[in-house]
């Protein structure tokens, strides 16, 4: 009886259809990957995020009360949340509640510019992967996180 | 007998496995094309919303607002005046947006939609030189080509009830 030795060997097809489905869940992965950084990157940091934290800051640093209030609070809590506009922080409560809805502000967090890993994941929930975006650098003393009501959020430095 | 060449089963199932790949890579070209080219539209809508509130925000906080009202126009229309004695006027139309000598015209695809200016106004404090008012000049800018996105600005400005009327 004569071999017939057309077609593949089982070992051959196997290999080439492992190599050749890595190789493409490799991809879309990279290109799911792609696709959400990109999607994100229009939330992060806007134009109007940063002017409104820019405004924020200003009402922050032109009452020293709320600032070393702020001072008292940060080496214990290591983070405020300033939206809230509470009284023993803000001083003038009603001016704050209405800056903080003016600016379209969901939750603003003052805290140190060098904040570690444990604020991280305090605010993580609030924040998703934002959080893990943020780079503790600079001189300023201080630093704002914010969400905002259209889903945006915003950082930014401050206070020497 | 002639043994060069393929078998049947070799090229079939050579160009069924080419086949896929190249479906699924031109999907994904046609997916990248398409992400390049909202990409430069948006970049353009994100660019001018960023000029608009560079140029506002500037000329608030940098000319020393005295005075503000608002102008005998049928349009949205506001004449700030400065401590320098210079006046700019904020005029938004159906398709242009003016501030002072700053233009911003909208393409076909965009337009201006419940834009707002507010006075919020606090009780006063007893540090009577801390600012105790809020001015709010909202400018929603929409796009047909991205219905559910703002390319708009909100300007805040904040200022103390005794140094502005």
């Amino acid at each position: 009886m004569k071999k017939n030795n057309k077609g593949f060997m089982l070992a051959e097809t196997l290999i080439v259809t492992t190599f050749v489905a890595g190789v493409l869940i490799y991809m879309f992965i990279q290109f799911t990957n792609l696709n959400q950084n990109y999607d994100e990157s229009y939330k992060y940091n806007t134009v109007e995020g940063i002017y409104a934290l820019e405004d924020l800051s200003d009402f922050i640093l032109d009452n020293s009360l709320v600032i070393n209030n702020i001072d008292v609070l940060l080496p214990s809590e290591k983070y405020t949340d300033i939206s809230k506009c509470d009284e023993e922080v803000v001083i003038n409560s009603e001016y704050c509640k209405n800056l903080v809805e003016a600016l379209n502000i969901e939750k603003a967090y003052v805290t140190t510019n060098k904040f570690n890993n444990t604020v991280k994941d305090n605010l993580k929930d609030e924040f998703g992967n934002f959080i893990n975006k943020i780079k503790s650098e600079g001189s300023e003393k201080y630093r704002l996180i914010a969400k905002f009501k259209d889903g945006t959020f915003a950082t930014i430095r401050f206070g020497e | 007998m002639n043994k060069r060449g393929f078998t049947l089963v070799e090229l079939i199932t050579t160009f069924a496995l080419s086949a896929v790949i190249i479906t699924i890579l031109t999907n994904i070209v046609l997916i990248m094309k398409n992400m390049y080219n909202n990409t430069s539209a948006k970049t353009e809508l994100y660019i001018n919303q960023a000029n608009l509130s560079n140029y506002i925000n500037s000329k608030l906080n940098n000319g020393k607002l005295l005075t503000y009202s608002t102008c005998n126009d049928s349009n949205f229309c506001y004449t700030f005046t400065f401590s320098d004695g210079t006046t700019s006027r904020l005029v938004i139309t159906d398709n242009k947006i003016t501030f002072g000598d700053y233009n911003y015209v909208l393409k076909s695809n965009n337009y201006v939609e419940g834009e707002s200016f507010d006075i919020l106004n606090t009780a006063p404090l007893s540090d009577s030189t801390l600012n105790d008012s809020i001015m709010v000049i909202n400018i929603p800018i929409k796009s047909k080509l991205y219905p559910k996105e703002n390319f708009g600005v909100n300007i805040v400005y904040q200022y103390n009830s005794n140094t502005l009327y």
